[in-house]
């Protein structure tokens, strides 16, 4: 054995010496601990800010005996110019109570004022994503039946009730990649009762994409598009949008820039009229207030 | 080698070789003393042969082995609780996940408790208190590792503990020292401790808006009973 190969074997020694009597001294105890704890999977939290992304549902739900009331508004689009203040002029707005019946089930009841909708839906987390050995992703259930509520265009007609409405089901696959960014896909059905034409489709089927980012404790940066897989209905673009969401307290402030003038389901899916290519944008602005109703056994 | 052996004895087929080893080589201690630093240095001088080093080696090995022995208190679900009172808002919450050791041996104590094990009766304040307040995906667990001072005295029956240590949360060190009491009952060590946490030493940001509902000082109080595991 060669003068610097002992010299190299002492040093590794030495310091494999080190690195036992450090971990022993210092970390022994706390070492031991990490053994001890338990296995079961913990469940991942706070995917997103609020239940919706932008306009769509995220995989969260409100907590149990929480009434999440969100007063959203929409306006006129931007590129009506300064006449209208740029759309502020023209505010249609959405008024929900969603009400957390458990941590994992969600029920809704909404009114806009976009062709007078009523609505009411069920969302219910069927998966979480969980950390070591859980679910890798979040799947969340939604289910909504949307009334039109407009007087009827020709009353000679013979309506029926079942002409104002339409549903919406949709799949949430959401995942947080780490603290910042979360992805969701959100694949949904709409279905149509009544549709304007003979050749209009009664079901359209739309493949969701959406996501935030974490830019700082309390904002976060939000975005979703919905490419049609379906036929598209006529006058309809892809729904785009983006958002701000901004947290303070028991507030979360949401930001939006969409071209889809309504706020459920139908409307931001299937009649977005708005065109990102030439400014026929739509301003949002939502304030969302909890409620805690039941407190929780601790 | 034979220090290293004894450690992992354990069968009686050849009792007189293992008295023998007993009478021959020390017991191995439960911790290392810190005067084993000063007989390293001399492995660093080239001209001395391998041999002091593996057994110095394997003299570290043995420690090792016999410090994870058995003999630790322990419990896995111990309570923790806090309180943060203000005019305006009292907020509570409660974990049933600490996870405790104590080495009876020399009174050395580790605690560690997972942030997200904390639950509070509004689900909000629990969503906000893990993503905003103790970003608990970045910092997982809060832990004290430490000594209670006065371990010899407790075990001839005083009840009042004195633990000195560190105690770590939301990634930030503070040394302090904690008092509590520290009971045998029927065998079971009950402990039980309050001291007060300051967001601002843990750097703890809480902005301005919601100054006034959480409190400076919040009350924590931790509660264990730790039995020979």
């Amino acid at each position: 054995m060669s003068h610097s190969q002992k010299l190299a074997l002492h040093a590794l020694g030495l310091s494999l010496a080190l690195v036992l009597t450090f971990g022993l001294r210092g970390q022994g105890l706390l070492d031991e601990l990490e053994g001890l704890e338990s296995s079961a999977p913990e469940f991942v939290r706070a995917t997103f800010k609020d239940t919706r992304i932008v306009n769509t549902q995220s995989n969260e739900t409100p907590g149990a005996g929480v009434l999440h009331f969100v007063i959203a508004h929409r306006f006129g689009a931007i590129n009506e110019g300064p006449y209208s203040l740029w759309g502020l002029d023209n505010a249609s707005m959405r008024m929900a109570f969603d009400y957390g019946v458990n941590d994992r089930l969600a029920l809704s009841l909404a009114r806009s004022t976009y062709r007078k909708t009523l609505e009411g839906s069920v969302k219910a987390r069927l998966l979480r994503q969980a950390e070591s050995g859980g679910s890798p992703v979040a799947l969340t259930w939604f289910s909504g039946m949307m009334v039109n509520g407009l007087r009827w265009a020709d009353p000679e007609r013979d309506n029926l009730f079942s002409s104002r409405i339409a549903y919406v089901h949709m799949c949430v696959v959401a995942r947080k990649f780490g603290e910042k960014l979360s992805l969701a896909l959100t694949p949904a059905l709409t279905h149509r009762n009544f549709v304007p034409s003979e050749v209009a489709p009664h079901d359209i089927v739309t493949m969701g994409v959406g996501g935030r980012f974490k830019v700082s404790q309390r904002v976060s940066l939000n975005g979703e598009c919905h490419p049609f897989l379906s036929n598209r209905p006529s006058g309809a673009s892809t729904s785009l949008s983006l958002g701000v969401d901004i947290e303070t307290g028991g507030h979360v402030f949401q930001l939006h820039l969409t071209n889809a003038p309504g706020m459920f389901e139908q409307a931001y899916l299937t009649e977005a009229t708005g065109n990102w290519a030439d400014g026929t944008l739509y301003f949002g602005f939502n304030l969302s207030r909890v409620f805690q109703l039941t407190e929780r056994k601790i | 080698m034979q220090t290293a052996d004894t450690g992992r004895l354990d069968s009686s087929w050849m009792p007189s070789q293992l008295n023998l080893m007993q009478h021959h080589t020390p017991t191995p201690t439960p911790t290392p003393t810190p005067t084993m630093t000063p007989t390293l240095t001399p492995t660093l001088t080239p001209t001395l042969s391998p041999f002091p080093l593996s057994f110095l080696l394997s003299f570290l090995i043995g420690v090792s082995f016999s410090s994870s022995a058995q003999d630790r208190l322990m419990t896995r679900d111990g309570s923790v609780s806090f309180f943060s009172s203000t005019p305006v808002e009292d907020i509570e919450a409660h974990s049933e996940a600490l996870v405790a050791l104590l080495n009876p041996a020399t009174g050395e104590i580790a605690f560690q408790v997972p942030i997200r094990s904390f639950h509070f009766e509004k689900a909000l304040m629990e969503e906000h208190f893990n993503e905003n307040y103790l970003e608990s995906d970045k910092f997982p667990k809060a832990t004290f590792t430490g000594t209670i001072k006065n371990w010899e005295a407790i075990k001839s029956g005083t009840a009042a503990a004195i633990a000195e240590g560190t105690l770590n949360c939301h990634g930030i060190a503070v040394d302090r020292t904690v008092e509590g009491t520290l009971r045998n009952v029927e065998g079971t060590w009950v402990l039980d401790a309050a001291f007060d946490i300051a967001p601002d030493a843990h750097e703890i940001a809480i902005p301005k808006l919601v100054r006034n509902k959480i409190a400076e000082n919040i009350s924590v109080r931790v509660r264990a009973e730790l039995k020979a595991s």
